[in-house]
């Protein structure tokens, strides 16, 4: 019963997606009408997908779904007569589903007036344009994500994975006049694709080897694998499916494509997104090829560590608002990556019960980074729309103007921050209980590597806490910097933009305090993913109101408890010293700066605030320092001196710059051959048939 | 040990009276510090009691607070002292059998401080003041790198206890009287003290006596409050510094502490806290006094010690097991 209510439910938000995609080619003349109708098709939309992924969730049931007619599934016939498109909700992919509709119907709802707002610079025509567009993929991109995730056949995967890269680059380079977008979505394209072409050797060879499509043949197809055939295939999708999740040094395009689309769209390609080929990674890694290499585990760890690191290095010296939290997504999947690699040494190690624990602690970092990523790009969306500021440079002070947005906005940098008791904390406190758990291995390789990962860890949440703080003061804190090149005011939003924002604030301290009843949900997602047998979930969720990593006696912790006791202490100081000690007056003045009259260059700046770290690690930063010294005519006096510290981006430096180089130069080279007379290509032809007919006789 | 989920009314009266134990002493350990460096320069210095006659004073003066302030500015200080009374709540001090054990986990502790760290960072900023701001970057800057070393340390300890319950860790070294004093856990020792004398300020990381500008780094943030708020800010200052203390203390020493559920018991456990905790005190005076303020760009390979120190337990470790 279950089963069909879910996928009816499943059909009808998938319908509605594409009712929401036709409305706008039948409402082509009125854009007040096409942003309504969109929204409120793809609210409806996400919400019935969100319940029927709740109900798998809870009830524990999978869905199966075959379509058996058609002209194409024909044409798949002839390859392999047995297997039809099919699709499986399983509870692990209803984890994702709930991320994907969720998301996707908070993010369109804050459409609504967004869009407005995000196209009101244009003139007239490219204005509408923009707006159909935009309408017009949005729904085919949440249904191409789900689609990835649901389906059960390795041609219509990999459909939809194209398509959703597709539709996404669409909705990148909506702001097409601007060739920065262009560069953006044409690195987006390229990277997306040289994945691709590594998940399409994945899946071929998985089809050479059980002669099927159909993904129930791949289960457990890696336990005949040896070491290195195993290594090669996890080498396939972790390039094929890291590029698209981020991962170092394939993370390039990340940073530049997200903050392009409109910010709703950024939420979700980070929020969202990145989580989808994550899901596929596991999927594949787990249910395929057993997850269970030790030297495929201690790679991910390696490449997790450095993505960690270096992802929220480079964000805390971006001060272009929406570039740093894209830069933060890199970190946070480096995190991820982190505590799948525990569950992978653990596995590998026979401790299937602690792996599960790891696993726990990813899909729980999963579902916390959704929550607080798409919170703070609605965020920085709002900020841009109301301040028309892109660079944290030129904001500040809109804690005044914008005190919701604000409000909101914090409890989304201190989820990043992994603050208690936000979800964000949860889960790193878990992913640092999944280190020590590989610590009782007695290999002293891992001994050795595990605490310098944690140490790893550990760093990248202090910068990540730092950038958390270097946000927020930039944009809401003090005074606003350079106040004088924008016509606006900030102002706040209206009511359709915060109430998103504030159902995900909302959602942050929630999984954060109650964390230990929605760890127990967990149990479905984990045992469709990985069975392991006398896996009992209560082990990880004491009574709903502890989460233990598998035995007591390494630690646990009650978020509830600590929330309770928070606020506790917070209302007795309040007490004590307002209602205990005697009142005295409070009085204004304005901020004490030497006796110079306080103004906004004076404060510190988003760039100037990271410079000690920047000198601190200077070998990873390596920055590039330019003095401008401007001079007045009789260059006597020094009118202006500009300062700039940059910081190199390693890998693009190191790595892409030298390849595109050696292709550029190869290509000159062969561009020798091609001399444009038509003659030559015949003569061309010709010896290239000789060589053919001689190689046949041979 | 398994963690004892059902917690008793006796723990909660004994975890409450060790924590407003822990906060009354607080400021004593300041005083004492402040002493100790004034014997050593030769000076008589001010009474051992300083600090709570200027808690006193503050809380009657009147505030002036920034009007480019906002609310966060007015909120840090609760919310200050409510992150660091409830690490001190959770930090065993007086007793490890009777305290909330199921929730004194070391890393929830080291992310309460974090905690306040975010807020006072953030109240720094409020101000407009470029000291808040130059002083705010700095504690992001020694707090990020001093991380690292933090929780290499405590993974140490935990592959010798099995554990980051600090109830647990504190029963298992008092259990085994010589565990601590093998060469891994000296280590870790040794770089916990940096640690702890960077987490709290003091030379050669900060210099919690001075007020000039281009030094400061915890006074700087402070620069905007007074009043009540600045005795506020202070108390939580000198919890911090009390409860990272007895943190130390109590992992490698936790010796006379209360067992058993009598007056006799806690009367001991508290003359034996005074006694750990100021002779620790005054090492960390004499420690100060014979040493300068480093430059803040040596810092990094101060704590870089630590980190190494506590890596070099991690190996010993491994090459003994």
């Amino acid at each position: 019963m279950a089963e069909k209510t879910a996928l009816l439910l499943f059909f009808i938000s998938s319908f509605t997606y594409l009712a929401s995609f036709a409305s706008v080619l039948v409402l082509h003349k009125n854009e007040r009408q096409i942003i309504r109708t969109t929204s409120i098709l793809n609210i409806l939309a996400g919400l019935c997908g969100f319940v029927m992924a709740v109900l798998v969730l809870v009830t524990g049931v999978t869905a199966n779904y075959t379509f058996s007619a058609g002209s194409l599934s024909e044409l798949i016939a002839m390859l392999s007569p047995a297997d039809d498109f099919s699709i499986k909700i399983c509870p692990y992919a209803a984890l994702f589903l709930l991320i994907i509709y969720f998301i996707s119907a908070a993010a369109a709802l804050y459409s609504r007036s967004y869009l407005n707002e995000y196209t009101a610079e244009h003139v007239q025509y490219s204005r509408f344009a923009k707006i159909a567009i935009i309408s017009a993929v949005y729904p085919l991109f949440i249904l191409s994500m789900a689609m990835v995730v649901v389906s059960n056949h390795s041609i219509l995967f990999l459909c939809s994975w194209e398509l959703m890269s597709l539709f996404s680059y669409f909705l990148v380079i909506s702001d097409h006049e601007n060739p920065k977008t262009r560069t953006a979505g044409f690195t987006y394209l390229i990277m997306t694709h040289f994945g691709t072409a590594f998940l399409f050797v994945f899946f071929v060879m998985l089809y050479s080897l059980s002669g099927s499509f159909n993904f129930s043949a791949y289960t457990n197809i890696g336990h005949g694998f040896s070491n290195t055939q195993m290594l090669f295939m996890f080498t396939l999708i972790l390039i094929g499916f890291g590029t698209k999740a981020g991962i170092m040094p394939l993370h390039i395009w990340l940073p530049l494509a997200h903050p392009q689309a409109p910010s709703h769209v950024s939420a979700l390609m980070s929020g969202v997104m990145v989580k989808v080929s994550l899901f596929a990674f596991l999927k594949c890694l787990f249910m395929f090829l057993g997850g269970a290499n030790l030297t495929a585990g201690v790679i991910l760890l390696v490449i997790g560590a450095i993505t960690a690191i270096l992802g929220i290095m480079y964000s805390i010296v971006e001060s272009d608002l929406k570039k740093c939290l894209a830069f933060s997504t890199v970190e946070n999947i480096g995190i991820i990556l982190i505590a799948i690699s525990c569950a992978i040494i653990l596995n590998s190690q026979h401790y299937p019960v602690s792996a599960a624990f790891a696993l726990c602690a990813a899909f729980y970092h999963i579902i916390a980074h959704a929550l607080f990523k798409s919170l703070l790009f609605m965020g920085a969306g709002s900020v841009i729309y109301s301040s028309h500021a892109k660079n944290m440079d030129d904001m500040g002070g809109f804690i005044k103007q914008m005190p919701h947005t604000a409000a909101y906005f914090m409890a989304g940098v201190m989820s990043m921050a992994a603050l208690p008791p936000m979800a964000g904390f949860i889960s790193e406190w878990m992913i640092f209980q999944s280190i020590l758990l590989t610590l009782k291995d007695p290999q002293a390789f891992i001994k050795i590597i595990m605490p310098v990962c944690g140490a790893a860890l550990a760093l990248s949440s202090a910068l990540a806490l730092t950038g958390a703080v270097r946000m927020f003061f930039s944009i809401f804190l003090a005074k606003r910097r350079n106040a004088d090149k924008y016509k606006h005011e900030a102002k706040e939003t209206p009511l359709s933009m915060r109430l998103p924002m504030l159902v995900l604030a909302v959602l942050c301290f929630v999984f954060g305090i109650f964390s230990p009843v929605f760890i127990y949900y967990l149990a479905g997602p984990l045992h469709s993913l990985m069975p392991v047998s006398g896996l009992n979930i209560n082990l990880f969720s004491h009574n709903a109101l502890y989460i233990i990593p598998v035995s007591s006696q390494l630690s646990a912790i009650s978020p509830q408890a600590v929330f309770t006791l928070l606020i506790l202490f917070i209302i007795g100081a309040v007490v004590i010293f307002n209602y205990i000690l005697p009142r005295r007056k409070v009085r204004y003045y304005e901020t004490w700066s030497c006796g110079a009259d306080i103004n906004s260059i004076m404060q510190y700046t988003p760039e100037s605030y990271t410079q000690p770290i920047m000198i601190v690690f200077k070998n990873i930063y390596m920055p590039r320092t330019e003095v401008k010294t401007l001079h007045n005519e009789d260059r006597l006096v020094i009118k202006k001196v500009d300062y700039s510290q940059t910081a190199t981006m390693f890998f693009e430096k190191w790595l892409y710059r030298p390849f595109i180089k050696l292709l550029i130069k190869a290509a000159k080279r062969l561009k020798k051959v091609q001399l444009g007379y038509v003659h030559i290509y015949l003569l061309y032809i010709f010896v290239t048939l000789i060589i053919a007919l001689l190689s046949v006789r041979l | 040990m398994n963690i004892n989920t059902g917690i008793t009314g006796e723990i909660i009266i004994i975890s409450i009276i060790q924590t407003l134990f822990l906060i009354a002493v607080s400021p004593l350990i300041s005083g004492i510090i402040k002493k100790v460096k004034a014997v050593c320069q030769f000076r008589q210095g001010p009474p051992v009691l300083q600090p709570y006659y200027d808690l006193i004073k503050y809380t009657k003066k009147e505030s002036v607070v920034s009007d480019t302030a906002s609310w966060l500015f007015f909120a840090t200080p609760y919310i200050m002292l409510a992150a660091f009374s409830l690490a001190a709540f959770l930090i065993p001090t007086l007793s490890y059998k009777y305290s909330v054990s199921p929730l004194a986990d070391i890393i929830l502790i080291i992310y309460l401080m974090a905690l306040a760290r975010f807020f006072l960072t953030l109240a720094a900023m409020d101000t407009a003041s470029a000291f808040g701001g130059m002083a705010s970057s700095r504690e992001m800057m020694v707090c990020s790198i001093a991380e690292p070393s933090i929780i290499l340390s405590f993974i140490s300890i935990a592959l010798t206890q099995r554990s980051t319950n600090l109830s647990t860790i504190m029963s298992s070294v008092a259990g085994a009287p010589n565990i601590m004093f093998t060469a891994e856990n000296l280590f870790v020792l040794f770089a916990l003290f940096l640690i702890v004398i960077a987490e709290t300020g003091r030379v050669p990381f900060d210099n919690p006596a001075t007020h000039l500008e281009l030094t400061m780094i915890h006074e700087g943030m402070i620069l905007e409050y007074c009043g009540k708020y600045l005795a506020m800010i202070n108390l939580a200052a000198y919890i911090k510094q009390a409860a990272l203390f007895t943190l130390i203390i109590n992992i490698f020493f936790p010796y006379a502490m209360m067992n058993v559920l009598t007056l006799n018991a806690f009367l001991i456990s508290a003359a034996a806290y005074l006694f750990k905790i100021i002779i620790f005190s005054i090492i960390v005076g004499v420690f100060e006094s014979s040493i300068s303020k480093s430059r803040l760009f040596q810092l990094p390979d101060l704590i870089g010690i630590a980190f190494v120190l506590a890596l070099t337990s991690i190996i010993t470790n491994i090459v003994k097991s």
